[in-house]
């Protein structure tokens, strides 16, 4: 990663649909997690990121759409793991 | 109730209604057919795909749950499992009808080791479970997880148990408790070759299997005599010191996620009847990483509702992955998303319709209530029915050495700051791990009072009279066994 991008990782079934492990973007000034799922939807339309689906995790905690990243965060989509 | 049946069959059961458990199934499959290949897709990959997000969250046990994350762990993500291994294209599922059908086999793997080295087998598995077992070895090969898996199967012995156990003389053997001279070979973390070699011993009964074979409960005690006779150090105090890390509690091991960083499950662990296992309650996502429960009586809560619906699910011989690991999209609009109450909607419907009854899902769950109870009562019984059964090993709860505090020490210290603020967090490694695990133990200690409350318990973890009659159960026997702690 550069100075001023943020990773996605991708995890379990997004890895076979996106055919990637992680992507870094390069962040704009102020841009919020919404924006990165917004991107990642676009880029890749066989990815189901609707609320219902998964929770936007930033560094390995639920974030909420608005949270503004930082560089370095890491980004992750997390489908809903309750069971075990 | 002792209920004899003929071979099973889909309507063996003779539901009362079979168009409202037809109707009920079918809602269900609906939902699983939309959404588990979006989710967690556990119809193709089974259960070895939570290895990846248990690396990823810090949860894998490895190294008997020092480490929750592994630069080698990718060797035994699921699509190693399915590339490699797993039968495609046949029917799978551990039970006739099954929606969701996730359990996965592995047909035609060699077997490398052990008596039956050279066969090839089929195996049933890998789950979850097994895999983890494997890493708190501090092994990360997939075949091997397919042979152990296989023998394990054979001999009848439990995948978790096992390894754990073995993860525990392990560490034994590294911290220098236990030597050759008592093994009889290299028993250190990743040794694969000793790992199975050890299996067939334990079921053998035969050398070190044999002390192995004896779990972690009474190992505890086996390594504190062995090791009190050669160092003078007394009994006790080697024994205190293994129970930080011998992950056992009520004479179980340990299932296999780090609960660290989750003080709901670690209460999940901690308060489960049958020891800790995580088939009563799994909170660790919803509690460490959805944040859904911040405060000690919302993990309270769940620690009560959980096992309660969990719990009956086992009861009436359900499954509850389809239930708990496929998110209904309409839950999204509920109050308590993680509940998924929309196909739990589905399941009241499905009992109704088989036994005739008008259940709600409160009727359920007072029924399942009444079954904990009685289950708690006989743990109380037979010794296991206090507080003191509940409280966990220092390794559920926090780093319990310094070297695994600082394998996340900024972690720790941002977690630090975060609940004392800079000024309360000490300079040194040493003093921020000392208060860490002050405040964590005493984080748990809350938790056992709030939940004892919300379950109707005394502050020593036992049903108090009224609870006990509340649900029918004050006859004689209980009464008298009550009377025993002046209640």
């Amino acid at each position: 990663m550069t100075e001023k991008t943020i990773s996605v990782n991708f995890l379990g079934i997004q890895r076979r649909v996106t055919g990637e492990d992680a992507i870094n973007i390069e962040m704009p000034d102020k841009m919020r997690v919404i924006d990165v799922i917004e991107l990642v939807k676009n880029r890749y339309p066989g990815l189901d990121l609707d609320k219902g689906a998964v929770i936007t995790t930033v560094n390995q905690e639920k974030a909420s759409a608005d949270r503004v990243l930082k560089a370095g965060d890491i980004i992750s989509f997390l489908p809903y793991i309750s069971g075990g | 109730i002792v209920v004899r049946s003929g071979l099973s069959k889909a309507d063996g059961n003779n539901a009362v209604d079979k168009q409202k458990v037809r109707q009920a199934g079918s809602k269900l499959r609906d939902v699983i057919t939309e959404v588990d290949s979006k989710q967690l897709h556990l119809a193709a990959w089974g259960t070895t795909i939570l290895a990846e997000y248990m690396n990823r969250y810090h949860l894998l046990p490895i190294k008997n749950y020092r480490y929750g994350q592994d630069e080698k762990a990718p060797k035994i993500f699921a699509g190693v499992f399915l590339e490699k291994y797993l039968s495609k294209g046949i029917p799978d599922g551990c039970y006739y009808g099954c929606n969701l059908a996730c359990a996965k086999s592995a047909e035609n793997v060699e077997l490398t080791w052990g008596p039956y080295a050279g066969r090839r087998v089929n195996v049933d598995g890998p789950e979850y479970e097994t895999i983890g077992a494997v890493t708190s070895m501090g092994i990360f090969d997939p075949h091997f997880i397919l042979e152990y898996n296989w023998y394990c199967d054979e001999y009848g012995i439990d995948t978790i148990s096992t390894g754990v156990t073995i993860s525990f003389f392990m560490e034994c053997f590294e911290r220098g408790y236990i030597t050759t001279e008592d093994t009889g070979c290299d028993l250190s973390f990743g040794n694969a070759e000793t790992a199975g070699k050890l299996l067939h011993d334990i079921v053998n009964a035969r050398g070190f299997g044999k002390i192995i074979g004896q779990g972690v409960a009474r190992g505890k005690q086996w390594v504190a005599e062995k090791h009190s006779s050669r160092s003078g150090v007394s009994e006790e105090a080697l024994l205190a010191e293994l129970e930080k890390f011998g992950m056992e509690l009520k004479g179980l091991e340990f299932s296999m996620y780090i609960t660290k960083e989750s003080l709901a499950q670690q209460g999940g662990y901690g308060f489960a009847l049958k020891g800790p296992q995580h088939d009563e309650t799994w909170l660790i996502f919803i509690d460490q990483v959805n944040k859904e429960l911040p405060t000690l009586e919302d993990k309270a809560d769940a620690l009560k509702w959980f096992p309660l619906i969990r719990s009956w699910f086992n009861a009436t011989g359900l499954c509850k992955l389809p239930w708990i690991d496929v998110r209904n999209p309409l839950a999204a609009d509920t109050d308590e998303p993680s509940k998924n109450l929309p196909t739990l909607d589905y399941y009241v419907d499905y009992f109704n319709g088989t036994t005739g009854s008008s259940h709600t899902l409160e009727d359920i769950l007072t029924d399942s209530e009444r079954l904990y109870i009685l289950q708690k009562l006989i743990n109380l019984r037979q010794g296991k029915g206090t507080r003191d059964s509940d409280r966990i090993p220092l390794r559920a709860m926090v780093p319990v050495y310094q070297d695994e505090y600082d394998s996340r020490a900024e972690y720790y210290e941002e977690l630090l700051e975060e609940q004392l603020g800079a000024d309360g967090v000490p300079a040194a490694p040493e003093e921020r791990h000392k208060l860490l695990v002050e405040n964590r133990i005493e984080a748990y200690e809350k938790l056992c009072d709030i939940v004892y409350e919300k379950k109707g318990f005394t502050k020593d973890g036992i049903p108090k009279r009224e609870t006990v009659g509340r649900l029918s159960l004050l006859d004689e026997q209980a009464a008298k066994l009550l009377g025993e702690y002046n209640l």
